[in-house]
């Protein structure tokens, strides 16, 4: 949804000095970004609410007025004042377009979240930590996409009652949006997307799934309304999310990689591991397999092979390998390989080894 | 005269008398004089007769007026305009006039001391322990005098915010805004075309 923001800004006149911003796009919708006597946040309300005044003398009649701004609206007022100031102040005083024209809505709906007090403390504190924390997922860094050149600006605003949360940015977070959209469906229809589906992006999904299985710690939230440009989703049952998420290790996943070495747990002795990387080199993840000698002799032959590999997560980067099957057309098994492999009771079919 | 109960004008003339520098009062019109305010205006002249004062000193006092520091009525001087000609100017003659206002309006059963500080008079008056009527006024007085510290006297933004995380009343700052050699935060803050003017007061005892 795109999202206007004006930036308001106060500066000196020689020094050129900031001595107040902040990006507003109403009365309610507004962030301070600097205000160096600490006394000007008043004033700026006053001045978007129609309250702001001050008596002057003119300095021919010495008639003593008052000066008003009574525009209609909040940036009106605003530029009202933005306009007279020099009249009587030493300032600069600006209003003009910002940066921040992208926004992310996240409304929580508790059952005694909507009186005028606003949520519990600690319901509230717990919101306010998930909210920066998707902030912070939403800058993360996809190696396909580098579009996130420079941080961008961004911030969020509140409401008290019925906590409604809004994060404003100056880019459009492609990824984030495709990521967050797709764990919303994934939620909707009870099963979690693989690495394969998300690739580059499975990182943020699964960052994202850690915490939204937190949202059953608040204990009275009945709804929680995510609106992602103008589009809403709605989730309400917060302990099948966590259970869906506690599912996530376990789940039979697949994806092409890449196989970069063969590590051999010796100090655990009942497991070996492939290292594996995603085709465009992004993310390591390590496929365990019973410690066979054999199997990772031939794998450690195998190194910057494509392969399809097929196996069940069992932790964040880790994965049980199932099945191994070698991609390249010109790759092949020898006898004395696929013999020794059926040996120590694999099956071979083809260029598939299942383990 | 009805006004003799709210302050009799030998007092008003008292209140101008000012034996350390060598001032004294004058009533330079009659009283405006009724049973509940008497409106004088004041001359100040030196021990050669001549007038320190750009402007004649008006000052209204009240039988039963509302009281800014407090609720309720009570006794109220309201000042006007102290202009002391430039060649006139000393060190302190500010605070000496005030110091005997103060001291008789005392002795007179006021409550407060009010004005309306314009020019010179934003600084003296709070350095002089004058409370503002209204809080918003002392915050647009002192956004006032960062934009000089930044501009005039070229204060780093840390120094500027350093001293304002300090403020405590006019006077814990006013050091800064006399400088040797730079102007001075009052002729700087006249520069524009219209000069604010605030709602002061003081309780009187």
């Amino acid at each position: 949804m795109s999202v206007n923001f004006e930036l308001f800004e106060v500066k000196t006149v020689d020094s050129d000095e900031i001595l107040f911003s902040a990006f507003v796009r109403d009365e309610k919708t507004y962030r301070i970004t600097a205000d160096l006597t600490g006394r000007f946040k008043k004033k700026f309300l006053n001045i978007m609410n129609g309250l702001y005044k001050h008596m002057y003398v003119n300095q021919n009649t010495e008639e003593s007025h008052e000066y008003t701004i009574d525009e209609g609206d909040a940036l009106a007022n605003l530029r009202k004042y933005s306009s007279d100031c020099a009249e009587f102040s030493h300032t600069i005083v600006t209003l003009s377009p910002s940066n921040i024209s992208h926004q992310y809505t996240l409304h929580f709906y508790g059952s005694d979240y909507n009186m005028s007090k606003g949520m519990e403390p600690k319901a509230a504190h717990r919101a306010y930590d998930f909210f920066y924390e998707l902030g912070k997922i939403s800058q993360m860094r996809i190696p396909a996409n580098n579009y996130l050149s420079q941080k961008p600006s961004e911030f969020t605003t509140a409401e008290a009652a019925s906590l409604k949360l809004e994060m404003y940015s100056s880019v459009e977070m492609v990824d984030f949006k495709i990521v967050f959209k797709q764990l919303l469906e994934d939620i909707k229809n009870g099963m979690l997307s693989s690495e394969a589906v998300l690739a580059d992006r499975y990182k943020m999904y699964k960052r994202l799934l850690s915490h939204f299985k937190e949202l059953v710690k608040f204990t009275n939230l009945d709804l929680l309304t995510i609106t992602i440009d103008g589009e809403s989703e709605e989730l309400t049952n917060f302990k099948a999310i966590s259970e869906l998420s506690n599912n996530v290790y376990g789940a039979s996943i697949s994806g092409q990689m890449v196989i970069q070495s063969v590590h051999d747990y010796y100090r655990d002795d009942a497991l070996d591991g492939l290292v594996v990387d995603t085709l465009s080199f992004s993310q390591i993840t390590t496929w365990k397999y019973p410690k066979n000698n054999v199997l990772s002799k031939f794998l450690h032959n195998a190194k910057g092979e494509q392969v399809l590999l097929i196996g069940n997560t069992t932790g964040e980067n880790l994965r049980s390998l199932v099945s191994i099957e070698f991609l390249n057309d010109n790759f092949s098994l020898t006898d004395e390989d696929e013999q020794n492999l059926k040996d120590d009771g694999f099956a071979v079919i083809g260029k598939k080894i299942l383990l | 005269m009805p006004c003799r109960s709210i302050i009799p004008e030998l007092e008003v003339i008292r209140a101008h008398n000012i034996s350390s520098l060598g001032l004294s009062g004058n009533l330079t019109r009659p009283s405006d004089c009724q049973s509940h305010r008497r409106f004088d205006v004041i001359d100040l002249k030196n021990t050669n007769h001549e007038s320190v004062l750009d402007r004649e000193i008006a000052f209204e006092f009240f039988l039963n007026s509302q009281l800014l520091g407090s609720v309720g009525n009570g006794k109220v001087a309201k000042l006007g305009t102290i202009r002391i000609k430039e060649a006139q100017k000393v060190n302190g003659i500010g605070k000496e006039i005030h110091a005997q206002h103060l001291l008789v309006l005392s002795q007179n059963q006021f409550k407060e001391i009010q004005l309306k500080a314009k020019w010179d008079g934003v600084i003296v008056w709070p350095s002089l322990f004058f409370k503002f009527r209204n809080e918003d006024d002392e915050d647009e007085l002192i956004e006032h005098i960062s934009v000089y510290m930044l501009d005039v006297l070229g204060f780093p933004r840390a120094k500027v915010s350093r001293i304002l995380d300090q403020y405590d009343g006019m006077q814990s700052i006013n050091s800064h805004l006399k400088p040797n050699g730079k102007t001075w935060f009052t002729e700087w803050y006249q520069g524009t075309n219209r000069t604010l003017q605030y709602e002061m007061y003081k309780e009187v005892s």
